[in-house]
């Protein structure tokens, strides 16, 4: 139970972190930034929620059956910490190029958490999304290999919704 | 059979009208069509696309003619939001290009449901509330616009790419133009 508490206030420390971190960097409109991603994450979510369990998380942490706003920030963490990783490191490089390499981050960080959070017990496949698997694990792990397959998916969508939605209020502040 | 030919034809009818207004449309249907088909393949366990042609599928039930069917509708309702409301703001026609898909996408759904060609998943049906809305089940309100937003997302996103790309190339051609 204390490694479930360790876990959600560490969500939301790394979300502060990231944003002072932002605000620190003259990062324009840091605040807003992040919503649209939360937004965007959450989205996705709520879709897709029949296909996930998330389990053993407090009873504040959820919104909606079981969407929890921790898991969540969690991907948010993730996301915005390869983008800003991504944009400081090949700061000239074009958008396009740094799509990927977002992607590319994104899988490798996102496969070993997803791993851990399976073999904790804190996430769970519906039967609905295990009958569409394979079966072939990730090397050492009970993990599905599909896991490596569906993060780059998933964030292929919700990149360039924060990155558009972001423009479209950039363009009317202006 | 029926079902995927006519999709077929009206995409290709569309496609063929839409390239006399907007020279990029093939282009932007097939970014469109990539967003749907990560869309698709991404949900695949919520859905059942059943009784098309072997053809027709791509990956387990994940369907290129639903995904070329929803290509058009997307495209199609965004060209006549920017045809009609051309003045308005990005932002606000982004809000605009929803109203069309959601209407043109309910019937949609409610046509392939009746056909027999779109279940829902267990998973799915357990979250249902059972009220429908032309056979559609009332949820469709709120995932049509939420899937939408995603695929509109990404199109915009992909342009803004495939545009700034296309810059320096044009200006290139415009100087030489000049020159000349």
């Amino acid at each position: 139970m204390i490694g479930i508490i360790i876990f959600e206030l560490s969500m939301i420390a790394l979300i502060l972190g990231l944003w002072s971190y932002m605000k620190r960097k003259q990062c324009k409109n840091a605040t807003r930034k992040i919503i649209i991603l939360f937004l965007g994450v959450l989205l996705f979510e709520i879709m897709s929620e029949p296909m996930w369990r998330n389990f053993k998380l407090n009873s504040w942490a959820y919104l909606y059956h079981d969407v929890s706003w921790i898991i969540t920030l969690g991907w948010v963490n993730i996301f915005l910490a390869s983008m800003l990783l991504i944009d400081n490191l090949f700061e000239k490089m074009p958008e396009k190029k740094k799509f990927w390499l977002y992607l590319l981050f994104i899988t490798v960080i996102t496969t070993p958490i997803e791993v851990i959070l399976l073999q904790t017990g804190i996430r769970g496949y519906d039967a609905v999304l295990t009958a569409t698997m394979r079966g072939i694990m990730i090397p050492f792990t009970q993990a599905p290999i599909e896991i490596v397959f569906v993060i780059p998916m998933m964030a292929a969508l919700i990149i360039p919704f924060y990155k558009f939605v972001n423009r479209l209020f950039e363009q009317t502040t202006r | 059979m029926i079902f995927e030919r006519s999709v077929i034809t009206i995409a290709i009818v569309f496609l063929l009208i839409l390239i006399k207004i907007d020279k990029d449309s093939l282009r932007k249907f097939g970014i469109i069509l990539v967003a749907v088909l990560l869309f698709e393949y991404f949900t695949q366990a919520l859905w059942l696309n059943k009784n098309l042609e072997p053809w027709a599928y791509l990956y387990l039930d994940v369907s290129w003619i639903i995904a070329i069917g929803w290509a058009t509708i997307i495209l199609v309702s965004i060209k006549i939001i920017d045809l009609y409301f051309s003045n308005l703001s990005e932002r606000r026609r982004f809000f605009f290009y929803l109203v069309p898909i959601t209407i043109i996408g309910i019937v949609a759904e409610g046509v392939v449901l009746g056909l027999g060609i779109r279940e829902y998943s267990s998973a799915v049906q357990r979250m249902l509330s059972g009220i429908v809305l032309w056979n559609v089940p009332i949820e469709a309100l709120y995932y049509i616009p939420v899937f939408m937003v995603l695929v509109i997302s990404f199109t915009g996103y992909w342009e803004t790419i495939v545009e700034e790309k296309a810059k320096p190339i044009e200006e290139n051609k415009a100087k030489k133009g000049s020159k000349k």
